[in-house]
Order: structure tokens, then C-alpha cells, then sequence
């Protein structure tokens, strides 16, 4: 375990070298991601010029609500969504080989060689809205709240990281796999969404099968309303699902590869 | 002259023949990608029912519940017919690799070249996507039910155009900055994002606070999106739609002569080995 944690360590001092010979571009991606994040809150804005709740959301609990989903979403950025996007290139260039040479496992190595610093910036932008938006509600500020609420947001990271994985696993049999990272973006567009707006088979699916609706709303709530444990018990036990799920495929598709002139 | 002519509109006949088979090559992925569209959209779908369940909302800046709906059905098909699908991305990458050598030793105009291209993709991409998009549109045709289709769709179809075209022009202007530019990722980003906004994607562009609306409609994104589906839903009208048609036109003039100088420009840079 200590080992894993020093040669990720090691990659991401690696990864911060490299991006700092590209400053300019690394400010830019920074900006990037702080517009994509502003027009969200603009969004709230607008909606909330008109009206006063939207399915139980108050116009602050909303902006925590979508500061939230970018704290995941930054963070999954940060660490290892570059890595998952990648793996196609890997197979189709063959250059997976080298990763199946090194004596540790090939998804840890897959999903931990690169990391954006650039991301973490961003999620201390999350983070400062998060916490004037839970100032602004207001909500009963606890240490147990925010350990739970951490918590919580991890486990977020650990299924958009397993949704992600099982879409780019696609790669082993398909050449276009980096199509579904649109359907990844489509996906987590719905995360920074009140669950309580959906109904029906949507709401269900998005729930219970595909949990995009309880990544962002579960921390968001558990911050606000305290510790609910039929929402949060399930997260757990999905993370802890997908998790083991998306490594199985990822096994499963590593017996499919073939490699690719070399 | 009419020889010329004629071997130009051959030339680019065959380019969009090309393009075409190369789009069909993708008709699967145009096909998930269609689909997944159908995530958000049902996102919008249920976030502005939970908007107008709301008492006081019953009427958000003119519009009603199915009107909003309608706007947002009448995007996905918008998006469908005349959005560029990483045009920009692949122009970035022929002059990155200088595969542009290739087209500067022919007879062939690049930009001609790129939109033959374009059209022949957004071609199959509509036919790839039209069965859903005709089954989502029947599901929810109640929502149309105040939309005089006879008498706005004409002036919606030809906005349509000039949107596609507008789209295509701002793509190609931003991807000239390849010759300069290691990545164009981040700039197209931020364009896409304040694009995203200022075009009507999330929200149709009267909700907005009158003097902010005025600001906006005169930007080009304005005339993406916003000002065909508006047209459509009968939002704009009268004296609105010429002159919203004249700016329309005009920035497509704009980016074009945009691009072009770029183009010049990059070409006194541009250095090409081995290719």
C-alpha cells in the first residue's frame, strides 16, 4: 500500500514538472474551468431571478449544490480523468505494453500516470463557494458534519472514476472509444441537478443505477439537512459496487488486448 | 469561366462525396453521441418542471411550461443540423501536422475544402440522428401545440443556415491559431464556454434583464442558436427578425475575413517537414 502511495506520489511530482515548462497553458486551462464554473452559478442566477425554490432548493442550497459537483468533478479531474481518457490512445498505439512490463498493478499505473495541478486551484475555487454558499444557508457547521461531508465527496470521485474506467475499457474492442467521453460530460451534467426535480424511470435510473443524482446531492444535503443513512448507506455500497465492477472489466478487456506494432 | 465553374463544383462535389464516407465511417459514434445528448435534455426537461411547478413561476419572463419545453426541443434539433462537430480540432490538427502541405500543392481552396466537410458530416449526422430525433419530437409534439409551424418555419430554416454557417466561421477563425498555438484546447474552451451561455443553449436569451439582453443580442453567438429557434417559437418578429438576419450576416462576414487574414498570416509562419 505504501509503495503504491510513493510511486504516485513520484508520478505526481513528475506531472507538476512537466505542466510547469507550459505555464501559459497551464493558466489558461485554469481559466477555462473557472468560466465553465461561472456560467453554471450565472445559470442559478437567472433561474432564481424568477423564483424562490426550485424543488426545495433555496437559491444558496442550489449554489452549494453545483459548487459541490465541480469540487468532484474537479478533483476526479485532478487525479485521474486525463489517465482514463487516455487509455484508448494506450491500446490503439500499443504503448499499454509498457505498463503491463512494470511489476505493479496495470490499473493503478493506468489511472495514476498523470496528474493535473491545474484542477487542484479549482477546487479551492469549489471549495471557497462551498463554504460562503453553506455560510450564506446557513448550515450547522460541525467537525463530524465536515468529515462527513468529505467523505462523502470522495466516494463521488471513486464512482465518476468507475463510470469513467468502464466507458474507456470499451477501447479493447472498439477504435472510437474516446466518443464516450461526450457521454461521460453528458452524464455528469446531471449530477449538479436537485434530485428531488426528478421522477419516474429517470429519477430511478439516475439513482439507483447510474448514481450521477447522488454524487453532488448526497454531500450537498448531508451538509445542509445532517446525516441521512438510506441516501448515504447506498453511495457507499455503489462506490464499493462500481469500484470492484469496473476493475473486473478492465481485467476482462486487459485479455482482449493485443498490442499494436511493437 | 463556365468550364471553371464546373470543375470547381466537381472538385468539391468529390470532397463532399470523401467527406461523407469518412462521416459514415463514425455513424455509430454519431449515433451514441445523439443519444447521450437526450441525458441533459431530459435534465432541462425535469429542472424547469420543478421551475414552473414553483407558485410564482407560472410565467418565467413570457414563457410558459411548454414553450420553454418547446425551446429546448427545438435546440437538440438545432444542434443536430448545424452544429460543428470538432471541425475546429481537425483543422488545428492538419496545420499542426502540416497536412495542410497536401491541400497548398493542389488547386484547392482550404477554406472551400473544410466547409465541403463540414456540410457532408452535418449531412450524415442529421440522417444518422433523424429516427430519434423525429421519435423525441412525436413524444413530446403536445408541447408544440402554440407554434405556428407554416408560418415560422421558412424564416427558422433559413436562420438555420446562416447559424450553421456562423458556427462553421467561428470554428475556423479560432482553429488559425493553431499556426501560433502549441494547443488551441484552452481557447476554444473558454470560447465554448462564454459561446455556451451567450448563445441560448442553457436558457433562451429573453429570460434575461432587458439591458443585459440588449448587450447580448448584439454578440455574434446570439445568432447560433437563440435567434433561429427564437424565430421558430415566434419569440422574434417583425422589423427584429431583418435586422437580426443583417447582424447575422454580418459577423459571418466578420469571422470569415477573420479567418482568412489568419490564414495569410499563419502561411508567412508555417514551415512543413517531411510531409
Amino acid at each position: 500500500m505504501l509503495r503504491y502511495l510513493r510511486i504516485w506520489l513520484a508520478q505526481m511530482r513528475y506531472s507538476l514538472a512537466r505542466e510547469m515548462q507550459f505555464k501559459g497553458n497551464f493558466i489558461l486551462w485554469i481559466i477555462v474551468e473557472l468560466c465553465w464554473f461561472a456560467l453554471q452559478l450565472a445559470f442559478i442566477g437567472v433561474l432564481y431571478f424568477n423564483v424562490k425554490e426550485i424543488a426545495g432548493w433555496s437559491g444558496w442550497q442550489m449554489v452549494l449544490l453545483v459548487s459541490t459537483s465541480h469540487l468532484v468533478q474537479q478533483l476526479f479531474q485532478a487525479f485521474v480523468m486525463i489517465n482514463c481518457m487516455n487509455l484508448p490512445e494506450l491500446v490503439q498505439t500499443g504503448r499499454l505494453d509498457f505498463f503491463l512490463a512494470q511489476p505493479v498493478s496495470t490499473r493503478f499505473l493506468v489511472s495514476t500516470r498523470a496528474f493535473e495541478p491545474g484542477s487542484i486551484v479549482n477546487c479551492l475555487m469549489a471549495v471557497i463557494v462551498c463554504v460562503y454558499a453553506a455560510c450564506k444557508i446557513p448550515v450547522p457547521f460541525s467537525p463530524v458534519n465536515i468529515a462527513l461531508y468529505v467523505f462523502l465527496v470522495v466516494l463521488g470521485v471513486v464512482v465518476h472514476y468507475s463510470f469513467m474506467m468502464f466507458l474507456m475499457t470499451m477501447s479493447f474492442w472498439m477504435t472510437r472509444a474516446q466518443g464516450f467521453v461526450h457521454t461521460y460530460y453528458n452524464l455528469f451534467q446531471l449530477a449538479r441537478l436537485p434530485r428531488e426535480a426528478f421522477r419516474g424511470v429517470v429519477a430511478v435510473v439516475f439513482t439507483w443505477a447510474i448514481p450521477m443524482l447522488l454524487v453532488a446531492n448526497v454531500p450537498a444535503r448531508t451538509l445542509i439537512d445532517g446525516f441521512g443513512w438510506k441516501e448515504a448507506g447506498y453511495l457507499v455500497a455503489i462506490t464499493v459496487v462500481t469500484f470492484i465492477a469496473s476493475g473486473r472489466f478492465f481485467e476482462y478487456g486487459l485479455k482482449h488486448y493485443t498490442s499494436a506494432s511493437s | 469561366m463556365t468550364a471553371v465553374l464546373r470543375q470547381q463544383m466537381t472538385l468539391y462535389s468529390r470532397i463532399f462525396s470523401l467527406g461523407m464516407q469518412n462521416s459514415l465511417v463514425y455513424r455509430w459514434n454519431f449515433l451514441v453521441r445523439a443519444l447521450a445528448g437526450l441525458v441533459p435534455l431530459a435534465g432541462s426537461l425535469f429542472l424547469w418542471k420543478a421551475v414552473f411547478s414553483e407558485p410564482e413561476s407560472t410565467n418565467f419572463s413570457g414563457y410558459d411550461y411548454h414553450l420553454m419545453m418547446a425551446y429546448f426541443l427545438t435546440l437538440i434539433v438545432m444542434d443536430a443540423l448545424t452544429s460543428p462537430v470538432e471541425d475546429d480540432f481537425a483543422i488545428a490538427r492538419d496545420i499542426k501536422d502540416g497536412k495542410i502541405s497536401q491541400v497548398l500543392l493542389k488547386p484547392i481552396d482550404y477554406f472551400t475544402y473544410r466547409v465541403s466537410l463540414f456540410l457532408a458530416s452535418r449531412l450524415i449526422y442529421s440522417a444518422v440522428v433523424l429516427l430519434p430525433t423525429i421519435a423525441v419530437l412525436y413524444a413530446f409534439r403536445h408541447f408544440f401545440s402554440g407554434v405556428h409551424v407554416g408560418e415560422t418555419l421558412p424564416l427558422a430554416l433559413v436562420a438555420a443556415l446562416g447559424s450553421a454557417f456562423l458556427q462553421f466561421t467561428i470554428a475556423y477563425a479560432s482553429a488559425m491559431l493553431a499556426f501560433w498555438l502549441l494547443d488551441i484546447g484552452s481557447v476554444v474552451f473558454i470560447l465554448f464556454s462564454v459561446e455556451y451561455i451567450a448563445s441560448g443553449h442553457i436558457f433562451p436569451l429573453d429570460v434575461l434583464p432587458a439591458p443585459v439582453y440588449a448587450v447580448v443580442r448584439l454578440l455574434p453567438f446570439a445568432y447560433e442558436y437563440y435567434f433561429p429557434v427564437g424565430i421558430f417559437l415566434d419569440r422574434i418578429h417583425g422589423a427584429e427578425i431583418w435586422q437580426g438576419f443583417l447582424l447575422q450576416w454580418a459577423w459571418i462576414a466578420f469571422f470569415y475575413g477573420l479567418g482568412l487574414s489568419l490564414w495569410r498570416r499563419g502561411l508567412r509562419h508555417y514551415t512543413s517537414v517531411g510531409n
